[in-house]
């Protein structure tokens, strides 16, 4: 009895050992606010899930920019956790944070439903959500996303997969063999991109997709799968792509093709672009986080009057006759893409209205900007209430499904009607 | 090794148990210590939801761990359980209880399929959970492209029933762990230490091995899907992705269980501690405000941290006896011969 | 668990198993009832059967594309694989194939001669493997989770030197020889390099005195202690080789993508322990032969490769590739090899 004691105590102590170990070790990584906390400024948290590639790098940073800009820096105290891809650990997180009383939260949500009731909580404490580029259905969050996002001169034309749908149908006039790279299966990003890209494939009799396969929004990836593709169809005459299509075009060119591509927003692509590749470039933009950042700071700072709750992100849009080298590090004399930079960088880190306070050097270092510009009338940014249902999953009261034929292209998709 | 040591062995507090509780204690009260804002009720009752799944899931994995096989289709049951239970009750709102009865079932199909092909068949567990880990991803994909999914408040409540401030679902936890307890002291639990332990002698002792090899596969699916059950109701949707984090998580948590990967010791208990650690050391971390990206080098050093205590124990141990005493005593020829 | 002895000879000295004896036949059909074989079989198989998917099957561009696609899997199967064989697992691969990619680019790209990058970051990998041998070895502390520790860690660590720029250019040497743009005497590159590989593979774990003592350690660790083979270094060797081979294929995937971010090796863990094990090894470790592993690797891209051109949904895709591994493995285990020591 007496040696099982002992067994025990020294388990014990073993475990406290280790355990004051664990601790020192950590205390020595914690990041600048660690030291007890300043009581006056407003607590922020940046909270991201996937990381480890530019897209997810270059927001973040975006957003750490805006939020450590001095105006900013005095004010707020920001802190970036990363969640990982479980959807568990990120509800996790968003209760810590809320318990620990932050007053802002932005963050790329891995579910539309699944933090809902985390949400719910944190809305009742007086929290604010920003999400950007997935979006969420609960209704205290905001949302800042460019799924359902129209192009910035043209804004009935909408949806990021039908409109590089049609391009890439206009570039092959009407009749020809592609292929779809799409995401990650399952998620609703994917889905979204893939219904609205079909609603116009379907119009066209001509056009035969001939492979369907997930890049996983992944350069490496979506080029494995297109050269898979193109052992069974190498005859194939168009490419429609999510993000990905760096490897789309590296595969391509491994097999001596040359035909019209429509993808995201990668530096690789925006350059052979520029080289007379017939394809659109459009999709996903970075700077959605350094918006939605600022979106928060706002709403924090002066209330949240006329901010509506759905912002859109205007779509991109690069064709082979606009694409066009920067030569420094700004978006300037319509130049869109950095011809130093890596192949699967983003390019969008720039949006003319909503953050043209960003550089080339916010985006990859996550400080640099010196000062923070107003927010346009948001207004403008609303998103129609005829796209809500692909966002938020219902309509708005007084709205119903239905079928939209008025002040959209492509006619005829599913949406909201009064 | 006689039925009759087995359980004498059985009757003492295994160490191991005693580890995992103390690591999970630890933890917890250094968050309780160092964040004021968790110190109450209601979080208390977010962390036991949150943990459900997990403790729920491992109960079933090192069920089948310490029989010596391997059960990677945690994953595939748990989501495929999420995505059935979301579309169902989605549909039926009122059937809550037929439907869980279902799902129930369907988690015991799956497991006796897989313990049949192991055992029957005598195919690799590992390749054949891996497989039908593969296949309920599929159909899950199937009856669900996207997360989404609205289930209704009446089946999410069922779970997650308060009394007092206290969730039920600690209770039901506690009451599979005690469950877990009696079954290991029956027939079944101690036929499933010997086969880990030695089958052939297992074999020749004349134990039901098959059968209760097939009913540990069958156990830990129904686990599964109970697991299942609790992710619906806390995320009160369902995603065709759901299942895959399990994979790793759950192994990680069985090892900070201090369960043996070799088979033949630990407790399901204990992984359910080591669970409880898993989901408290992200808290932990965000008390003392860890920078971003060491969140995962930190875990792992906790599981590598959490390895070395039977060594340091064993190291302490090998100093007190001597040599000559170790050999005739049953444990420690084991000890000695354990190269986990 | 797997039987306690090794055979002795006469002189009461201990044989250890020579990987050789697996593959000789002693009837022709014991010969076509190897789990080796019968992969392989399985893999050519795909081949007339994949004209039910597409008209353009079989092809000769199908069969490079199996080759060129197949080579990732079939390095880091290697690896995988050998550590297999001892009865471990190695979890920390696509931590260890990020690692191979981000340092050879990071230092390509920093002005370092190519090769003196390979170089670099194969090493890098090796002194991860080491780290994992070490803890196996001399801890004692359960593979599966050791690995799994070790790759979190190495992870954590990537993502913080890496901020800021997650993705690394590849240099152009390395995107010429392994994008498959380039062949050699009519052969693309990575077909070579595949055979290369293959090759010193095979060697190193069916031919040479280290791949002799890891199918001793794996048959039985402590007959091997009493055997006098040095199971300590030895494990610790066979891990610091999986290291270098996670490390090679992302090399190798940097060149092919010609860039790689540090989730290039997210997508190859399962694949490496499934081709592990359709090509026959067992889990408890003791038997296998890398031929059956390089047999398993490459039906699992064919099989990739007939499933995208069947145009099914992707859960179907899913459920069909589960469905086929299930049968590769009932396949071989009628096929009743004795070798391997049964879970």
């Amino acid at each position: 009895m007496a040696s099982k004691t002992k067994k025990l105590s020294r388990r014990v102590g073993a475990v406290a050992a280790l355990a004051s170990a664990t601790i020192l070790l950590a205390a020595c990584a914690t990041g600048p606010g660690a030291s007890g906390g300043d009581g006056q400024k407003d607590k922020v948290f940046l909270n991201l899930s996937y990381s480890g590639n530019n897209w997810q790098d270059e927001a973040a940073n975006l957003a750490m920019a805006i939020a450590g800009a001095p105006e900013n820096a005095e004010r707020y105290d920001v802190t970036k956790q990363i969640s990982g891809t479980d959807v568990q650990k990120q509800i996790s997180d968003l209760q810590s944070m809320i318990a620990s009383g932050a007053k802002l939260i932005v963050s790329y949500p891995l579910s539309p439903t699944a933090l809902d009731q985390v949400m719910q909580e944190g809305c009742d404490r007086g929290v604010t959500f920003v999400f950007y580029d997935s979006t969420v259905n609960a209704e205290c969050a905001y949302n800042v996303a460019f799924i359902t996002g129209a192009l910035a001169d043209e804004p009935e034309r909408a949806f990021f997969g039908a409109q590089t749908a049609q391009a890439l149908v206009d570039l092959l006039d009407g009749e020809g063999k592609i292929f779809l790279n799409r995401g990650v299966a399952g998620t609703s990003t994917d889905t979204v991109h893939f219904d609205t890209a079909m609603s116009v494939f379907s119009k066209y009799p001509g056009i035969e997709i001939v492979a369907e396969f997930y890049g996983n929004w992944d350069s490496s990836q979506s080029q494995q799968e297109t050269a898979k593709a193109l052992a069974a169809h190498p005859d194939v005459d168009g490419v429609w792509s999510q993000d990905g299509e760096a490897g789309v075009l590296k595969a391509l060119e491994a097999a001596g093709l040359e035909i019209p591509v429509t993808g995201e927003n990668s530096n690789y692509f925006r350059q052979r672009l520029s080289e007379g590749w017939p394809g659109v470039s459009s999709g996903s933009p970075p700077a959605q986080a350094g918006v939605a950042m600022k979106v928060g700071l706002h709403i924090l700072e002066h209330g949240a009057d006329g901010i509506p709750k759905n912002i859109e992100m205007p779509l991109p849009w690069v064709t082979t006759e606009t694409a066009k080298a920067c030569e420094g590090t700004e978006f300037v004399d319509g130049c869109n893409y950095f011809p130093g930079e890596a192949d699967t960088f983003v390019t969008e880190v720039f949006q003319a209205d909503l953050l043209p306070e960003a550089s080339l050097d916010a985006a990859k270092t996550g400080t640099g900007i010196s000062e923070v510009q107003d927010l346009p009338k948001m207004a403008d940014f609303a998103q129609p209430e005829w796209r809500r249902i692909y966002t938020r999953a219902t309509c708005d009261e007084g709205w119903a499904e239905g079928t939209v034929t008025d002040n959209q292209i492509p006619v005829g998709l599913p949406g909201c009607v009064q | 090794m006689t039925i009759s040591t087995i359980s004498a062995r059985r009757r003492r507090i295994p160490g191991d148990l005693v580890t995992a509780v103390v690591i999970f204690v630890v933890i917890y009260s250094l968050i309780l210590a160092i964040a004021p804002f968790e110190r109450n009720l209601y979080s208390f009752s977010n962390f036991v939801l949150l943990l459900m799944p997990l403790a729920v899931a491992v109960i079933g994995t090192s069920t089948v761990l310490i029989t010596g096989g391997f059960d990677l289709s945690v994953a595939g049951t748990l989501g495929l359980s999420n995505v059935l239970a979301t579309v169902l009750t989605s549909a039926y709102p009122d059937m809550g209880v037929p439907i869980t009865i279902g799902i129930l079932g369907m988690g015991l199909v799956v497991g006796l399929l897989n313990g049949v092909l192991i055992v029957l068949l005598g195919l690799q567990a590992i390749a054949v959970t891996l497989a039908s880990y593969i296949c309920m991803t599929g159909v899950a994909l199937i009856l669900l492209s996207a997360p989404g999914g609205s289930v209704p408040i009446e089946f999410t409540s069922m779970f997650k029933l308060s009394i007092g401030g206290f969730p039920a679902a600690l209770g039901a936890l506690i009451v599979l762990c005690l469950l877990w307890a009696y079954l290991s002291r029956t027939r079944f639990g101690v036929t499933l230490f010997s086969i880990g332990s030695d089958r052939q002698a297992a074999v020749i002792s004349g134990m039901p091995v098959r059968a209760t090899e097939v009913g540990a596969y069958a156990f830990a699916g129904v686990m599964y899907a109970i697991a299942g059950l609790f992710l619906t109701a806390v995320t009160a949707s369902g995603d065709p992705n759901a299942g895959f984090p399990f994979l790793l998580t759950s192994f990680a948590a069985v090892a900070l269980g201090m369960v043996s990967f070799r088979g033949g010791k630990g407790s399901a208990v204990a992984a359910v501690f080591g669970a409880g650690s898993l989901i408290a050391l992200p808290k932990l971390l965000f008390g003392l405000q860890i920078q971003d990206f060491w969140s995962g080098a930190i875990l792992g050093i906790t599981i590598l941290l959490a390895l070395s205590l039977p060594l340091l124990s064993r190291v302490a141990k090998r100093r007190r006896r001597p040599a000559v005493a170790a050999v005739t005593d049953t444990r420690s020829r084991k000890d000695l011969a354990d190269v986990e | 668990m797997s039987n306690n002895t090794l055979p002795t000879d006469q002189t009461g000295s201990t044989i250890l198993p020579d990987p050789r004896q697996e593959t000789v036949p002693r009837r022709i059909g014991a010969f076509f009832a190897q789990p080796v074989v019968i992969v392989w079989m399985i893999f050519v198989l795909m081949f007339p059967l994949s004209r039910i998917v597409s008209p353009n099957f079989p092809s000769l561009g199908q069969l490079e594309s199996t080759l060129i696609l197949g080579l990732f899997l079939v390095v880091v199967a290697f690896g995988q694989g050998f550590v297999i064989l001892t009865g471990g697992f190695d979890l920390s691969v696509p931590q260890t194939v990020a690692l191979g990619a981000f340092l050879t680019g990071y230092l390509a790209n920093t002005g370092w001669p190519v090769l003196g990058a390979i170089a670099a970051a194969t090493i890098g990998c090796a002194v991860m493997g080491l780290i994992n041998g070490l803890l196996v070895a001399h801890a004692k502390f359960p593979p599966f989770i050791v690995t799994l520790a070790t790759g979190s860690i190495l992870g954590s660590v990537l993502l913080g030197v890496s901020r800021g720029t997650p993705a690394q250019p590849s240099p152009a040497a390395l995107s010429s020889l392994f994008s498959g743009k380039e062949s050699f005497l009519g052969v693309p590159t990575p077909i070579w390099a595949l055979v290369i590989f293959a090759l010193i593979a095979y060697l190193i774990q069916m031919r040479s005195t280290i791949g002799r003592r890891t199918y001793a350690v794996g048959n039985s660790e402590i007959a091997s202690r009493v055997a006098g083979v040095p199971v300590s270094s030895t494990l610790i060797i066979v891990y610091t080789f999986a290291g270098i081979s996670s490390g090679l294929a992302g090399i190798m995937l940097l060149g092919y993508s010609s860039g790689a971010d540090l989730n290039i090796g997210a997508s190859w863990l399962l694949p490496s322990i499934t081709a592990v094990v359709v090509g026959g090894s067992a889990i408890r470790g003791g038997a296998g032969s890398y031929v059956g592993t390089i047999g398993g690797a490459l039906l699992l891209t064919v099989l990739s490769i007939d499933l995208s051109a069947a145009g099914a949904s992707e859960g179907v895709k899913q459920i069909l590739y589960g469905v086929i591994i299930l049968i590769a493995l009932i396949a071989a285990r009628l096929g009743k090899d004795t070798g391997a020591a049964r879970t």
